[in-house]
């Protein structure tokens, strides 16, 4: 989970790591309120999760109460990669010396934390990587013992280019130290200080990037964090938010949902036809994925309802994927599962029945689910049971069938309700 | 007693309603919980009624494995006496915050 700027600029002042004096603010009149009381010069910062805020316009400096009017009005009207900006940072500007990167990242390759040090910060660090790589030093961080003081202290000499005052060396140590410590404290599987600063006062962090361990966020209530997937460079929707509830109230398998297409804007603009969706297992998913994108039709979310879950959990979820309003059709495909799938499917039909009242179950949707492993024959039974195969756009496949004829199916069930139905008004 | 009342692990209740169990010739909810269920948290009381035979507060944290295997069989087998009320506020902010109505709720 990635997130905003002044939510990790918090966390770092949690384990006492310098940022700068800032307040957030929601609209102008709160923006020019802020920058009275830090005082002239300020810098008025965009929360946005995305990295092009700078290019964006999104960060704007101001000298005096016009010039912050003038970009508060502009930054408040701005998109910045498709977000609506609804918060500004307002903070003091720096005295800035020289700019530096530094970051702790879980590296999967090492099964273990690196510690990043660049003297050249403010840029991207992935160019730098190309261009200059002998610029970058990273040292693995042993977890049992955490990152040492004097391990930071040669990590930093090693990859200055200038030599630094002895106290800000010992600044800049102490700093990582930290930056460590809050890795740890908060679950975190990024952060980084792009950049970290020396000014005449000592050095600052000007800026924050922190993503945490998704599945970590609920064990950390002080935070206040939703607990829900990682949604990339976008905030959570309301109900990716409704689904992260799901798993943080239930350890017992797992319901990963996310919105690939919140809106329904790509799916218009590709002309493909929208459709809810739910496997188990991610693979799964990606297979059935390919199979149904050529013949025309694009899952709007991604679910993994896997783990063997409990039939509860298989309700909700279900709910959820069906509250999406553009979606003109279901599919639920499991992979060759070793979980009890009769479960899986009661709470499924317990949520369609819910749903559709006064049909009994029968959808206004086509739906087609392919139930494959243990316990697949008593949750295709359950379906016949409770009538919902009756429906002319359900079908229902079996152990002797793939991920294509499952597209294949719900491309003949789409066909058939559209010729019936006319499709949803 | 009316009814029998229990909270779930995940959050919310289960109700079996006994005035409609007292006209129920098949109890197949403590059969499916039995059998089915992994569970196996009810059984029937000396006057024919479901009961839990497992302590509530173990049922709470999760001796009911939340199938809804008795709901579902009550449905068709039974007199539809059993109610999940799974709690989902989250949900329904969700909802109420939409533009358009959920697909299940469209024409």
């Amino acid at each position: 989970m990635r997130l905003y700027e002044y939510q990790g600029k918090e966390m770092f002042s949690k384990v006492g790591l310098p940022v700068p004096k800032a307040k957030l603010t929601r609209n102008a009149e709160e923006v020019l309120e802020a920058a009275e009381e830090i005082g002239y010069p300020v810098v008025l910062k965009s929360q946005v999760l995305s990295g092009k805020r700078g290019k964006a316009g999104g960060i704007q400096f101001s000298e005096n109460k016009e010039e912050a009017r003038q970009a508060a009005e502009a930054i408040f009207a701005m998109k910045i990669s498709g977000q609506p900006v609804h918060e500004v940072l307002v903070e003091q500007k720096l005295e800035i010396e020289q700019e530096l990167y530094m970051a702790i990242s879980a590296d999967p390759s090492l099964r273990q934390p690196i510690a990043i040090f660049c003297s050249e910060g403010g840029v991207d660090i992935e160019e730098t990587a190309d261009t200059n790589p002998e610029k970058i030093g990273t040292i693995p961080v042993n977890i049992l013992k955490g990152l040492r003081f004097y391990e930071a202290l040669d990590l930093i000499v090693s990859k200055s280019e200038e030599r630094f005052p002895a106290r800000t060396i010992r600044g800049l140590a102490n700093v990582f130290v930290q930056l460590y410590q809050a890795y740890r404290q908060f679950d975190g599987s990024l952060m980084e200080i792009n950049p970290l600063v020396i000014t005449p006062e000592g050095v600052v962090a000007a800026d924050a990037r922190v993503d945490l361990d998704d599945d970590a966020v609920s064990r950390h209530p002080e935070l206040g964090l939703d607990s829900v997937e990682d949604t990339g460079e976008r905030p959570p929707t309301l109900l990716e938010i409704a689904a992260g509830k799901i798993d943080e109230h239930d350890h017992r398998g797992t319901a990963h949902f996310v919105q690939i297409d919140p809106d329904g804007s790509y799916v218009q603009e590709q002309g493909l036809i929208p459709i809810g969706f739910d496997c188990v297992g991610t693979g799964t998913s990606l297979t059935t994925m390919d199979e149904l994108i050529p013949l025309g039709y694009y899952p709007v979310n991604f679910c993994d309802s896997s783990g063997n879950p409990t039939g509860s959990k298989l309700y909700r979820v279900t709910k959820i994927i069906l509250s999406q309003p553009h979606i003109q059709g279901y599919l639920f495909v499991s992979c060759i599962s070793s979980q009890q799938l009769d479960h899986t499917a009661r709470g499924i039909i317990a949520a369609i029945k819910e749903l559709y009242p006064e049909t009994n179950g029968k959808p206004n949707i086509p739906m087609v689910f392919a139930f494959r492993g243990s316990w697949d024959d008593v949750a295709i039974d359950l379906f016949h049971q409770h009538g919902i195969t009756d429906c002319p756009w359900v079908r229902i496949l079996g152990r002797d069938s793939i991920e294509k004829d499952a597209a294949l199916a719900f491309d003949e069930a789409y066909k058939v309700w559209k010729e019936t139905t006319g499709g949803l008004q | 007693m009316s009814e029998l009342k229990f909270n779930v692990f995940s959050g919310g209740t289960v109700t079996i309603d006994h005035n409609l169990c007292l006209d129920c010739e098949t109890k197949v909810c403590v059969h499916v919980c039995q059998t089915v269920g992994n569970g196996d948290i009810l059984e029937l009381d000396d006057h024919g009624l479901p009961q839990l035979k497992v302590d509530e507060q173990l049922v709470a944290r999760g001796a009911c494995v939340e199938d809804m295997g008795c709901l579902l069989a009550c449905q068709i087998q039974g007199k539809n006496a059993i109610v999940f009320d799974l709690l989902m506020p989250e949900l329904d902010a969700a909802l109420n915050a939409l533009d358009q109505k959920p697909v299940y709720k469209r024409a």
